[in-house]
């Protein structure tokens, strides 16, 4: 176990250099950043001494290469706006994010995975048929088209929600709602089949055959194997909650992570993309570690040998 | 229908079993009409090809098919009429009264318990041991199925163990409830030659220990004689002919089981051209009026395609579900 | 004259992790360890043994599907190697092979007809027959209806996909059939029709056969010679009759003996049935010594420390057995 999470913990480096690497890399390659701040009238003196007082004007590797030094000493840049400490910009918005992210999550878990155990024990029923148009629904609808949908009836038609910012707990309430969703529309199918795959396994049978009743062989024989692949999704899904709420921050106008990442994109200030990035990059990570972990520890075929016996 | 003794004698009485499927709309009948008896302690072999019925027999036994299927006839355990029964009152019987082991005995345990734990559940279920009790009574089990290091292996994961040892486990699960009948679907048809020998020789020696019936299903004729007294041939979804064992082997009579043994490869004799059964099993839903085997029977006659035969009584312990004349 | 086939000291291994502990280095699955048979033309070897035997392997280290740890494969004359160039696929058309499972061993997506002229439109396409033509005849030959001809492989029975394979197989007329398992996923009257047609094709198509099976009743009935495996090495060899019937070695009894006869006493009554203590074992841990001695009731000592050298004992019977050494040699042996 040991040796496949070290495995697995290097991999994880690997990834989040793959990914500072290539934005780094695609930011300075897609446009100008002095042209973007001083807007595209400048003189060209000024844009150039903007260019050589940022460094832009350097080799593109030498960039990459002074910008790694200067992480590792915990310098992840500045603003190119107001001269604000990139990460303190990005560490402020968290809260916001979270204050999304979390009870999405626990509503995509508290209706999702009930809904998808429902429909496999009443696989072909109604009730079956039911909550899968409803998870395809929820599933296909983007986001943002969800959002807006929500706003155009509660907010603007109903008047009783309102329809953007952050003063109190009912802002939150439509952009928790379009978050939910979405995810509770993915794990409830995910829960589905999971479960549905171990109803048919053999041993389901024989369970049934010692004489437990149906509730006791579905709580005690087929749920703590279906649960894992579930813990998978459900993981991964909370490292996709602090990331992809971007475009729900967007529409409802949600000062967290993703909003700031996006006016950060669109004005090229760097630092501050940068910055966001490796944050979401190592979030996702660390929760795939996380995720790994537990599937190691809760599924005994991996913790054992291989080829031991057949 | 064979003249059954209904005394207290009989363990399990089957009349006229009948299973239908149905899926969208279609009603397609597997079983048609079983009636066969067990009396207690008896080894009986229920033995043919794929999707004649003899696992799916058990399985409506049990109530075991789900929810998509008709289970109409009579099936009487001790006196108790088990159709019909809710599924609540049969998980009374499971295990209990009626165990049943499986075919392939890896996947038939849960992967993700340890094995011991798995023995134990069935003692808390019908016998009300937990904890030390139930511990020791897991090991003594462990060692009646001849389970070596017993007290290591009792908390081995399922894939930690060979095929052989997996089934040896299922028996000992199966023991457990002390039950009065042990149904052995294929048991050992997964497993390797000298521990499907190894596998049936237990098998026989927990019978007798215990005095519990025996019901054999297998494929191979082979394994059937080892192990039962009485064997029955089953032939798209109906018992064809049922025999003292030794019987069936020197004088069947039905076309089918003599095209059964008579296809097997035989180690000792002198190789020969293998008699073969001309045609193919029919389909399972497949509604005919006569006798299901008459398509491939080499000694079909007109009326054998106007109307089934029953199973009849020809001799003692001899029955035979065919209009053939008996070779004189 | 020369074998067909010829397989000489060949060795099969593979690393695999090692337990629990970390780093605890990796283990060698032994899985073909020094095996020498060769194969007449026109006669078919049976290789028999349990799960973990290497029989599977031997299969395709035969073809060249998987190259050799050690050793060499000759097939007619001529190494056979694992590496797919041109050569080795050429040489397809020479070897085949026939599987256990018949359904996974046909795509699902071609008809019948399609998957048996599939090889003669990849070796054969202007030959003097159409593909099409040379496939219909085939699959009649091995007793394929034609309305069968436009099926997909799940319209089909067991028995019916068997054939397919074999038409598809054949259809191409190699010198060499592989048959890995072919009859153990079908019921009992449709062996008896593979059996049978197995034995009528390879008199009319004078075909070389590897039978790998683990049922001896069926390697009885097909095979003129057969080899017994036992942990990647062959522990008896001889004709089919010889070794069948006289068998030397402990493990090849207890093989024999576990066969149910039907209409034999019941298990119970013939004491001459010999069970084996503790189960087929690991092929990554293989005993010191003669590899069976941990379940033979006859071990000595010397089982324990010495491997034992292949022993003729019959005109067309060896035996590696350290019992038959001495009975054959006294207190010297040789090969």
């Amino acid at each position: 176990m040991t040796r496949y999470m070290l495995s697995r913990s290097l991999r994880a480096l690997l990834t989040i250099f793959l990914v500072v690497g290539f934005a780094f890399t695609i930011l300075r390659l897609s446009g100008d950043p002095a042209m973007m701040i001083l807007s595209a009238d400048a003189p060209p003196e000024a844009i150039a001494a903007f260019r050589e007082s940022w460094g832009l004007d350097a080799p593109l590797w030498q960039q990459f290469w002074g910008y790694l030094l200067n992480i590792i000493r915990g310098n992840f840049g500045v603003s190119m706006r107001d001269g604000s400490p990139a990460m303190r910009l990005v560490l402020e918005s968290i809260p916001a994010t979270l204050a999304l992210a979390l009870p999405a999550f626990a509503l995509n878990l508290l209706i999702g995975i009930p809904a998808g155990i429902f429909a496999a024990l009443h696989r072909n029923s109604w009730i079956d048929r039911l909550v899968m148009s409803f998870s395809v629904a929820g599933h296909t609808l983007p986001s943002f088209v969800l959002g807006l949908l929500l706003v155009l009836i509660f907010a603007v038609s109903l008047g009783w929600l309102p329809s953007g910012g952050y003063r109190g707990v009912e802002h939150a309430i439509l952009p928790v709602l379009t978050l939910t969703v979405g995810g509770a529309a993915v794990l409830a199918r995910y829960t589905r089949s999971s479960m549905l795959e171990v109803l048919g396994q053999p041993y389901i049978r024989a369970a049934s055959a010692k004489g437990l009743r149906w509730s006791q062989v579905v709580i005690r024989h087929a749920l703590p194997n279906a649960a894992l692949p579930i813990v998978t999704i459900a993981g991964l899904m909370f490292g996709g909650l602090i990331a992809g709420a971007v475009v729900v921050e967007s529409v409802f106008s949600w000062p967290g992570v993703g909003r700031l990442t996006v006016s950060a994109v669109g004005n090229r200030d760097l630092a501050v993309v940068q910055a966001a990035l490796l944050l979401i990059t190592v979030s996702m990570v660390a929760t795939n570690l996380v995720v790994d972990a537990i599937y190691c520890l809760f599924d005994p075929r991996l913790r054992a040998s291989s080829g031991a016996h057949h | 229908m064979i003249s059954t003794a209904t005394d207290s004698r009989t363990l399990l009485n089957i009349s006229d079993l009948r299973v239908a499927f149905d899926h969208r709309g279609y009603t397609s009948e597997v079983l048609h009409g079983v009636d066969l008896h067990i009396a207690p302690g008896e080894s009986i072999g229920l033995v043919g090809e794929s999707g004649c019925g003899k696992s799916v027999t058990w399985l409506g036994v049990l109530g075991l098919l789900g929810k998509h299927t008709q289970v109409t006839g009579s099936v009487k355990f001790q006196g108790q009429e088990l159709l019909g029964l809710s599924d609540t009152e049969l998980s009374q019987i499971r295990g209990r009264k009626i165990a049943m082991i499986f075919q392939d005995p890896s996947s038939s345990l849960n992967p993700a318990q340890r094995v011991g734990a798995q023995i134990a559940e069935s003692l808390a279920l019908h016998r009300d041991l937990r904890g030390a009790q139930a511990n020791a009574e897991v090991l003594a089990l462990l060692d009646q199925v001849e389970i070596p290091d017993a007290k290591r292996r009792m908390n081995a994961y399922p894939h930690e163990l060979s095929g052989g040892m997996n089934q040896r486990v299922m028996i000992a699960m199966a023991l457990a409830g002390q039950p009065d009948l042990l149904i052995a679907d294929e048991p050992t048809t997964a497993l390797d030659a000298t521990v499907q020998a190894q596998i049936l020789l237990l098998l026989d020696t927990v019978r007798r220990d215990t005095g519990m019936a025996l019901v054999t299903i297998s494929h191979d004729l082979g394994v059937i004689s080892e192990i039962s007294d009485r064997v029955l041939v089953m032939y798209a979804g109906a018992i064809v002919e049922s025999a003292p064992s030794q019987t069936l082997f020197t004088g069947a009579q039905h076309p089918y089981s003599l095209g059964l043994l008579a296809a097997m490869p035989v180690l000792n004799a002198e190789v020969h051209r293998l008699t073969t059964i001309r045609g193919s099993i029919p389909q399972a839903g497949q509604l005919i009026q006569g006798c299901r085997f008459e398509a491939r029977c080499d000694f079909a006659q007109d009326n054998c395609r106007l109307s089934s035969p029953a199973l009849k009584t020809i001799a003692v312990g001899h029955a035979l579900a065919c209009t053939r004349k008996l070779a004189a | 004259m020369t074998a067909l086939l010829s397989v000489k000291n060949l060795q099969r291994h593979f690393s695999v992790e090692g337990n629990k502990e970390w780093l605890s280095g990796k283990k060698i699955l032994r899985a073909v360890d020094g095996v020498t048979l060769s194969v007449q033309r026109g006669q078919t070897l049976g290789i028999v043994g349990e799960s973990g035997c290497g029989k599977s392997t031997m299969a395709k280290l035969v073809l060249g599907l998987i190259p050799a740890t050690a050793g060499t494969v000759e097939f007619d004359g001529k190494p056979v190697t694992a590496q797919r160039n041109h050569a080795w696929r050429a040489a397809r058309r020479h070897m085949q092979m026939v599987y256990q499972d018949p359904l996974s061993a046909l795509d699902r997506r071609l008809t019948a007809l399609e998957q048996v002229t599939e090889p003669l439109q990849i070796h054969d396409k202007h030959g003097e027959i159409q593909p099409a033509i040379a496939a219909q005849s085939m699959m009649r030959a091995v007793g394929l209806t034609d309305n069968l001809f436009q099926r997909y492989p799940h319209e089909l029975s067991g028995g019916q996909r068997q054939r397919v394979v074999l038409a598809r197989a054949l259809v191409l007329k190699p010198s060499l059939l592989v048959c890995d398992e072919p009859i153990s996923a079908l019921d009992v009257s449709v062996q008896a029709q593979v059996i049978n047609l197995l034995t009528d094709l390879r008199q009319q198509l004078s075909l070389t056969m590897l039978f790998i099976s683990h049922d001896l009743r069926v390697v009885r009935h097909i095979c003129d010679e057969v080899a017994v495996m036992y942990l990647g090495r062959i522990i008896e060899q001889g004709s089919a009759k010889n070794v069948l019937s006289h068998p030397a070695h402990p493990y090849t009894r207890a093989l024999i003996s576990a066969v149910s006869t039907p209409g034999a006493k019941h298990s119970t009554a013939n004491s001459a049935r010999i069970i084996l203590k503790g189960e087929p074992p690991n092929p990554v841990d293989v005993p010191t010594g003669c590899s069976f001695h941990p379940r033979c009731a006859l071990a000595t000592a010397q089982c324990k420390t010495n491997t034992p050298v292949t022993t003729r004992i019959g005109e067309a019977h060896t035996v590696s057995c350290h019992l038959h050494t001495m009975i054959h040699h006294g207190s010297g042996s040789k090969t």
